[in-house]
């Protein structure tokens, strides 16, 4: 029986939609900023600054803001060596280790490249996870770093961080005095501040939903990369599953138990799939284990 | 659920036990002895064909359980009397003292549990592996493989454990 898992052909094309229509509102919005005269070099600058840094220092950004500590070998000896031995099968160089001392659980990837890549994990999750479950959470966190998620999030988000760079300046004060010249007052005045400030405002509020959509099909395309690394969707499900907080866990209590004591206990509404994903950089929790599944079937095949 | 056993074992190498336990709330006196004699004489018809046993059993919470078991020749024989112990019960109107069903199939000889609660009218699946420990993965894996055979519980989090089973 061959159990293997290709790519997902509809997933990687809503992918290029996605970044296809992100790259639309981009040439629009420098198009208008073009027409209405804005200095495009001094803003590509702010953002190069805002985002370079970003970029090149993301892992120690995260070392820092997270609280996250790099562990040697002699630290954590059973974590390294799932990393090490993920990275061999993936053939990447093994990414530095990080652990961060949060009882919530979670783990994340970082690093422009995979020559520079940190995955961290919390204590809390440490705790929660077996060994294989770690290995398939891993697994999704070194797709990223194979993919080069935190790169293209940041080559996705160039202009975003511009629109909204504009944005703020136009709430601080109306763009100084700086812009007020002959030229803005040769093309109409005023009035083309509100055209920049609407118009920025539009790219931004676009490319946030835009953004937020692709980064919704990277954490697919990660998950699908765990199943084919660790051929165990199901472990990854029930990892996720585990990390979703109490409400959604399989329960460790006995159905007669529950009987019992059945008039203390309700279940409160679940939202599930609900609008409220648009607004979010992680796919509903339903909708990852869905496809989790399917995949489990087709590996059953 | 016959259906449902014939794919798990060709995707996933589950064998049916063809051991089925009924689990009832606390029924009325001498309720479970009438039920108990109710499902023999259904047995004894079936004559000679049929190598199927039933036992009742408490276990130590205090709850009733009906035992069928058999060979493995007898596992449709299970679901049958199962059922009809169920649908007895409803037809009486105390269908709400039924609380869950479950099948026991065999995994590289660990046990694999397939409960069906009444109450939700679905199955979920029960990996135990030791002291108070399920095998979530291959649960969720198994639920995947069985979605389209079996009315399956769609909230994780209802798939309540059954410890200690006494089948």
């Amino acid at each position: 029986m061959q159990r293997r898992l290709g790519t997902d052909i509809g997933l990687t094309a809503r992918m290029f939609l996605t970044m296809f229509l992100l790259a639309l509102v981009y040439l629009l919005f420098i198009a208008v900023l073009w027409r209405l005269g804005i200095s495009l070099a001094f803003l590509i600058l702010v953002a190069v600054v805002l985002l370079g840094a970003q970029y090149y220092f993301s892992d120690k950004l995260i070392l820092l803001s997270l609280g996250a500590r790099e562990v040697s070998e002699q630290d954590a000896p059973q974590l390294h060596e799932i990393v090490n031995r993920l990275a061999q099968m993936t053939g990447i160089p093994k990414p530095k280790v990080a652990i961060i001392d949060s009882p919530v659980p979670n783990a994340l990837a970082t690093g422009r490249d995979p020559n520079h890549a940190l995955v961290a994990v919390t204590t809390g999750i440490l705790d929660q996870l077996d060994e294989q479950e770690m290995q398939a959470v891993l697994a999704h966190e070194l797709s990223h770093v194979i993919h080069r998620d935190i790169a293209v999030m940041a080559m996705a988000s160039f202009f975003a961080t511009i629109a909204s760079f504009i944005v703020q300046m136009g709430l601080w004060g109306g763009f100084g005095g700086g812009y007020g010249d002959e030229r803005d007052r040769d093309r109409g005045g005023g009035g083309a501040f509100i055209v920049i400030f609407a118009v920025s405002a539009a790219v931004w509020a676009i490319s946030f939903f835009l953004i937020r959509t692709l980064s919704r099909y990277r954490e697919y395309a990660a998950d699908r990369g765990s199943a084919i690394i660790t051929r165990d969707p199901s472990r990854l499900a029930s990892a996720l599953l585990k990390i979703s907080g109490r409400m959604q866990r399989i329960p460790d209590a006995d159905l007669r138990q529950m009987q019992a004591g059945s008039a203390l206990m309700f279940f409160p509404a679940i939202t599930r799939g609900s609008l409220g994903e648009i607004f979010a950089t992680h796919p509903s929790l339903e909708h990852r284990i869905a496809r989790l599944q399917a995949m489990e079937v087709q590996l059953s095949r | 659920m016959s259906t449902a056993a014939v794919q798990l074992e060709a995707a996933a190498g589950l064998t049916p036990a063809a051991k089925v336990g009924v689990l009832f709330k606390r029924l009325p006196p001498g309720r479970f002895d009438l039920l108990l004699a109710d499902v023999r004489q259904l047995l004894q018809l079936q004559g000679s064909d049929t190598s199927l046993t039933v036992e009742e059993h408490t276990d130590p919470l205090g709850f009733e359980w009906m035992i069928l078991s058999g060979g493995s020749r007898d596992y449709q024989d299970a679901l049958a009397a199962a059922h009809s112990v169920g649908q007895s019960l409803t037809e009486e109107g105390l269908g709400d003292l039924l609380l869950a069903c479950a099948f026991r199939f065999q995994q590289d000889q660990q046990p694999v549990y397939w409960i069906y609660s009444y109450k939700q009218a679905a199955f979920y699946p029960f990996v135990p592996t030791g002291d108070h420990k399920r095998d979530n993965a291959e649960e969720l894996r198994l639920s995947a493989i069985a979605k389209d055979e079996l009315p399956i519980d769609s909230m994780p989090e209802r798939w309540y454990a059954l410890w200690d089973l006494p089948l």
